[in-house]
């Protein structure tokens, strides 16, 4: 009876938790452009690690494999498609991020995507013969520029077209051909703003937007987005919206421009045989929460070896696949973790020891610093840590699946035993029951 | 035919639940079909969606998702945390006919319930 009241309290608490955090959460996932940032990374990705592994095949340090490559032509090809793949990244952001906030916005998502992507290459600043544009603002140093626009033109566009600024066609004009005159005007208005900037910031000293954007905003942030410190925060604030039973992607999302940007640097820099300037990532996210946030693959590990209760049994089977994947949410929503005060504690430790202990094994030089490589993080641990890092980070990545299990071990004991002590009353009132 | 779709942020882990309520429903012959997507890529599926059931995770989401969808005759839920945690492809398909179930004919739904609770 006793304890059936406490667990009726510990619902109602929950209940009430739940319904104070949905409107948050709520709220952030509706701040309409960071869920378009997401989208478009998600959309993104694979063209992105096709290109990192493009690099990845023509520089591979096995024996003289570099000098064939390089003497067959392979390497050319290789690099051709890293050049528009990885170092296209700002064209396919404007073009997506625009498109996906527009739809977001009910705006013509096609018109919008076109218009930005006219903006972008508009405010793109030419070589100094004038024959061409500067290819690099067209890939990671532009992306801040990308987002930018992506942002003001589906506002702009917005706006247009709620003040009915737009041409109006006859009654009788058939609708496809009314469409396309209706982004006539905002099209017309838009273009010829970012022409007017392109060509006065030209004449100045800043040079252009992107020059601008790239010292005043796209540096410093990348500095802090990639720094222990923020990176830490984000690992920290993602673990703990999880525990809610809230999905983490929102959280994330907001530094994955700034992680995707640092990989394009490691890449230009290991493609050029130089040292790569950064430690974190987006790659190293693979590091950090091992078979998923809370790092919860020693969980299943443990479930599937040690449990004794029915229950426990059964879900480790059912968790482990998708836990070799970091996907979890059977393990979030079956054990339950999610608002567990018990579990609140490996659940929040081992992503903060993972992500530090990773940092450090790479800060002191213990293993070598990711090449720049994209990998998902949804690729099973060891080969993640091999194509990203090399032997070094795979071998961390067997580190860290251990400190996952071996904090995990003692709360799972302590869970197991629960379920087995109720199992066995169950059967004891169904016994006594017959 | 009944099409039940369910949704989460990304798609991953619902695919494992679909496949498993998939397996559920022929096994006992039934005329369903189940399939997982992404939140957002709900909205092209929408026209041939009899239930739209939540994965826990995007619970928030139901509000929004009622008013929008409700409207147009779907059938819109959360999936119960513990049955999607477990992976119960049985009890999840079974709440999920049920819902329909109770839009078709109320009393037929309530005598169902009670048989279930005995």
């Amino acid at each position: 009876m006793e304890e059936e009241r406490t667990s009726a309290k510990r619902k109602s608490f929950v209940d009430t938790l739940q319904s104070k955090l949905s409107p948050i959460a709520e709220k952030v996932g509706s701040i309409g452009f960071l869920t378009a940032i997401s989208r478009s990374m998600q959309t993104l990705i694979p063209v992105l690690i096709i290109g990192s592994f493009a690099v990845l095949f023509a520089n591979a340090a096995i024996g003289n494999w570099k000098a064939i490559a390089a003497s067959t032509g392979i390497a050319a090809v290789c690099n051709i498609i890293s050049s528009f793949t990885i170092g296209g990244l700002g064209v396919y952001v404007v073009i997506l991020a625009s498109y996906y906030y527009a739809e977001l916005l009910g705006v013509d998502k096609v018109s919008s995507s076109i218009i930005s992507l006219a903006s972008f290459l508009i405010l793109t600043p030419l070589t100094a013969k004038g024959d061409g544009l500067v290819l690099q603002w067209l890939g990671a140093p532009g992306l801040f520029v990308a987002l930018l626009v992506a942002y003001c033109v589906v506002r702009i566009n917005q706006q247009l077209v709620q003040h009915n600024v737009r041409i109006r066609m006859p009654e009788g004009v058939p609708a496809a051909v009314s469409n396309a005159f209706t982004a006539l005007i905002p099209g017309a208005i838009i273009l010829t703003v970012m022409g007017i900037i392109s060509q006065l910031l030209a004449h100045t000293s800043a040079k252009s937007v992107f020059d601008a954007m790239y010292v005043v905003i796209q540096t410093p942030l990348t500095k802090i987005g990639t720094s222990f410190a923020a990176f830490l925060l984000i690992q920290i604030l993602a673990t703990l919206v999880f525990y809610f039973g809230i999905h983490a992607n929102t959280v994330l999302a907001v530094v994955y421009p700034v992680l995707l940007a640092a990989n394009a640097e490691n890449l230009a820099a290991y493609t050029a045989g130089q040292v790569v300037p950064h430690i974190i990532n987006f790659s190293f996210l693979t590091m950090c929460q091992p078979g998923g946030v809370g790092g919860t693959l020693g969980l299943a590990l443990a479930m599937l070896f040690l449990a004794k209760s029915q229950r426990y049994k059964t879900l480790g089977r059912i968790a482990i696949f998708p836990a070799i994947f970091n996907i979890n949410e059977p393990l979030i929503f079956g054990t339950p973790i999610m608002l567990n005060p018990i579990l609140f504690i490996p659940f929040m430790l081992t992503p903060i020891v993972c992500t530090t202990l990773s940092y450090v094994a790479t800060a002191t030089g213990l293993i070598g610093r990711m090449t720049g490589v994209i990998v998902d993080w949804s690729m099973p641990m060891v080969a993640s840590g091999f194509l990203a890092g090399g032997i070094g980070d795979a071998l961390m990545q067997v580190v860290l699946i251990a400190v996952s299990c071996a904090i995990w071990f003692p709360f799972f004991r302590l869970l197991d035993r629960q379920a087995l002590e109720e199992e066995a009353s169950n059967t004891k009132t169904e016994a006594a029951e017959a | 035919m009944t099409t039940i779709t369910i949704v989460c942020s990304s798609g991953m882990s619902t695919s494992l639940l679909a496949s498993r309520m998939n397996k559920a429903a022929s096994d006992a012959g039934m005329d369903v079909s189940v399939r997982a997507a992404s939140e957002n890529a709900f909205k092209d599926l929408a026209g041939d969606t009899d239930v739209l059931l939540l994965g826990p995770q995007v619970g928030y989401r139901l509000a929004k998702m009622k008013a929008q969808y409700e409207p147009l005759g779907i059938k819109v839920a959360v999936i119960n945390s513990i049955d999607y945690g477990m992976m119960d492809g049985q009890k999840v398909l079974k709440t999920a006919l049920d819902m329909l179930k109770q839009h078709a004919d109320g009393k037929e739904a309530q005598r169902e319930e009670h048989r279930t609770g005995e």
